[in-house]
């Protein structure tokens, strides 16, 4: 417990804290309006913490995480545009709240749910770990060949779009890498003749040209989209007990799924408001009123949203395997300060491993306590203008990655994923399993080669240890079972036809 | 069955892919052969070469029924006029920008400062009586951005 207190005292200094705040902050902001994701702006964010202590850094982001998601439900609720994809599931009640006109209660079940389902999952993340870490100091190259292998299948299949498309994205992220130097041996390889390709293409001018730059020129397809106006007030927006007794049940339950679904590798902040809002859709007495502006439908979708973020940081600090898109570019702002994720981190830098802990927990209190008072004032941000915002993303993305390798080559590089991320999205080609392929892949290279190594080229390892079979059964099965849906699905139509 | 996307442009990206996987297998081919361990440098680029040719093969397949069955459809009164070639002369602007300043042909200033204005204006509906609040916006944002980056993190801006 000692670490957890060290870290959560650090964070109580003025500068720490001062990021955290302006990471929450910044991350509701943007959260909020439609079409700017909390993956843009940690992305975008990335550059500038090359100049910060690691800790501050990881605080900085884990801030964005946490005021980003719960952000996105400002939107949701008042006009029907979920922020990002994780409030798609609170439009379907909160919207009709606030169309007769309970906005600041819906607002208000809402930023509770979200700070309950935080406070929740920061319990599993705390208490998880640590034991989590050392078990996983007892994986071998196998273990975390197989565990890759299951991240990459499992975040193919359950993302949106099909499953070969899933699975191609993941395999063009892992090509994507392969250009530099073999991590294994050292041996350079498809570079085609490019002396600037030898050192590999830089995770940050992939992140940013895939994730801000595609969706900033997709937004300004639509540039013309103003959102109707609405005025909201703090009357309603404070729970009572009642409320809180009332809704108990929904906020554990949501809790428990939200967590749950984010520890599953690649499993987003969406699928988890989805299962639990079904969760409680089933188990409620009346659940005709769900999608009409019932209470339930919010506080069940915003508390798992949120607390999928803790559950998906649960494999980010144990293992180093991303719980989501986020998550793979919080490894990677890792790697980029010369940090290992994985287990070793509670050993080698346990002010990171508790950092991220405690950053969490201190985030949700600063998000409740900014999106209650603040709410109606950060709601005014819908309604910037978007011709500024994009100009100003635009120029940040430049200077940003030049900023980051002091090199142009990694700006055309930039503008180039750009491309790629938008007809990616054109095509309904999900961006998850693209990244944590990009992510993952040296990880999965090099531990398979040493095991291979290390056992004389047999592949039995995979079948003999027993945590490397399970991973291994795990995606095999991530991967049939869509394909046995499918075929259960069109066997069904047919007999009906 | 019909695909929401554009069947066409599903079996161009895939075609496009099995392209770029032989081009990848036939430059790892040049690599050296494993010595001190079974695997080898080619074997991850090959593996996955191969994989990616035959998952963008099962989207071809899929596709090509869905090519005579694809309906385009197009909103008679969309509430948004979508703007795609407003998205491409921004994007081609951007290029020219970076251009401007990865050969030296102009500073950061004034080449951003130029620049922000230009697509602001565009992004504007060239309005002429926001032009002035584009240009001032333009110069706070380039220099500031360069004061910030150049005296606080000491990045050498162009």
């Amino acid at each position: 417990m000692e670490p957890l207190f060290n870290s959560l005292e650090y964070l109580f200094q003025i500068w720490p804290l001062t990021l955290l705040f302006i990471g929450v902050a910044l991350g509701i902001v943007i959260g909020s309006i439609p079409g700017l994701t909390t993956t843009m702006l940690i992305t975008l964010t990335l550059p500038l913490t090359f100049f910060m202590e690691s800790v501050d850094a990881i605080t900085l982001l884990i801030g964005m995480y946490v005021g980003g998601i719960s952000g996105s439900q400002i939107a949701a609720t008042l006009l029907r545009m979920p922020g990002t994809p994780a409030s798609i599931m609170t439009t379907f009640d909160g919207y009709p709240m606030s169309q007769q006109g309970k906005s600041e209660r819906a607002l208000g079940l809402g930023i509770t749910a979200s700070f309950v389902g935080g406070i929740v999952s920061w319990a599993f993340l705390a208490i998880l770990s640590p034991p989590l870490a050392k078990l996983a100091l007892s994986f071998g190259p196998w273990e975390y060949f197989t565990m890759v292998l299951m991240a990459l299948v499992m975040l193919a299949s359950l993302s949106q779009g099909s499953l070969v498309k899933g699975l191609m994205a993941a395999c063009l992220g892992m090509m994507v890498h392969l250009p530099g130097v073999d991590p294994s041996i050292g041996q350079m390889r498809l570079t085609f003749g490019f002396e600037n390709l030898e050192s590999g293409l830089s995770l940050m001018p992939v992140l940013i040209g895939a994730f801000a730059v595609s969706q900033i020129f997709k937004d300004i397809i639509n540039i013309d989209a103003k959102p109707p106006a609405v005025s909201i007030g703090r009357k309603g927006m404070f729970l009572n007990i009642g409320d809180m007794k009332k809704h108990g049940v929904n906020f554990l339950r949501s809790s428990v799924v939200g967590t749950w679904i984010g520890i599953l590798p690649g499993i987003g902040a969406n699928i988890a408001a989805m299962l639990s809002y079904s969760a409680a859709k089933s188990s409620s007495k009346t659940p005709e009123k769900f999608g009409t502006g019932h209470e339930a439908g919010v506080v069940a979708a915003e508390t798992a949203n949120n607390a999928s973020i803790g559950g998906a940081l649960i494999p980010l600090i144990t293992m180093g395997i991303p719980g989501s898109v986020v998550d793979a570019i919080l490894i990677g702002a890792l790697i980029i300060h010369n940090l290992e994720p994985g287990p070793l981190l509670f050993t080698t830098n346990p002010e990171i491993a508790y950092g991220i802990i405690s950053a969490y927990l201190i985030g949700n209190i600063i998000m409740f306590g900014i999106m209650m008072f603040a709410v109606v004032h950060i709601a005014k941000v819908l309604y910037v203008p978007r011709a500024y915002l994009m100009a100003a993303i635009i120029m940040f993305c430049v200077i940003g990655v030049f900023a980051v390798g002091n090199s142009f080559f990694d700006v055309w590089v930039m503008m180039i994923f750009g491309v790629v991320g938008f007809i990616m999205s054109q095509i309904k080609m999900p961006l998850g399993p693209f990244v944590i392929g990009f992510v993952l892949s040296p990880i999965a290279e090099t531990q398979l080669r040493s095991g291979l190594m290390a056992s004389d080229g047999s592949l039995a390892p995979l079948f003999t240890r027993p945590f490397a079979t399970t991973f291994l059964a795990i995606s095999v099965i991530s991967l049939l079972w869509p394909l046995y849906s499918d075929w259960k699905k069109s066997k069904k139509n047919a007999a009906a036809e | 069955m019909q695909s929401q996307v554009n069947p066409k442009f599903e079996i161009a990206m895939s075609v496009g892919l099995i392209l770029f996987s032989i081009l990848v297998f036939y430059f790892s081919l040049e690599l050296p052969e494993p010595e001190y361990e079974p695997l080898g440098s080619a074997a991850l680029p090959q593996g996955l070469a191969v994989i990616m040719s035959l998952l963008s093969f099962v989207v071809i397949l899929r596709a090509i029924p869905c090519l005579k069955t694809y309906d385009v459809k197009v909103d008679p009164n969309p509430e948004v006029i979508p703007r795609p070639l407003l998205s491409i002369a921004i994007f081609i602007l951007t290029l020219i920008f970076i251009g401007v300043l990865d050969f030296g042909i102009l500073g950061f200033l004034p080449a951003g400062i130029i620049y922000l204005s230009v697509i602001g204006y565009l992004m504007t509906n060239r309005e002429m009586k926001r032009l002035p609040w584009v240009i001032g916006f333009s110069i706070i944002l380039t220099v500031s951005s360069f004061y910030i980056f150049t005296k606080l993190f000491y990045i050498d801006l162009p």
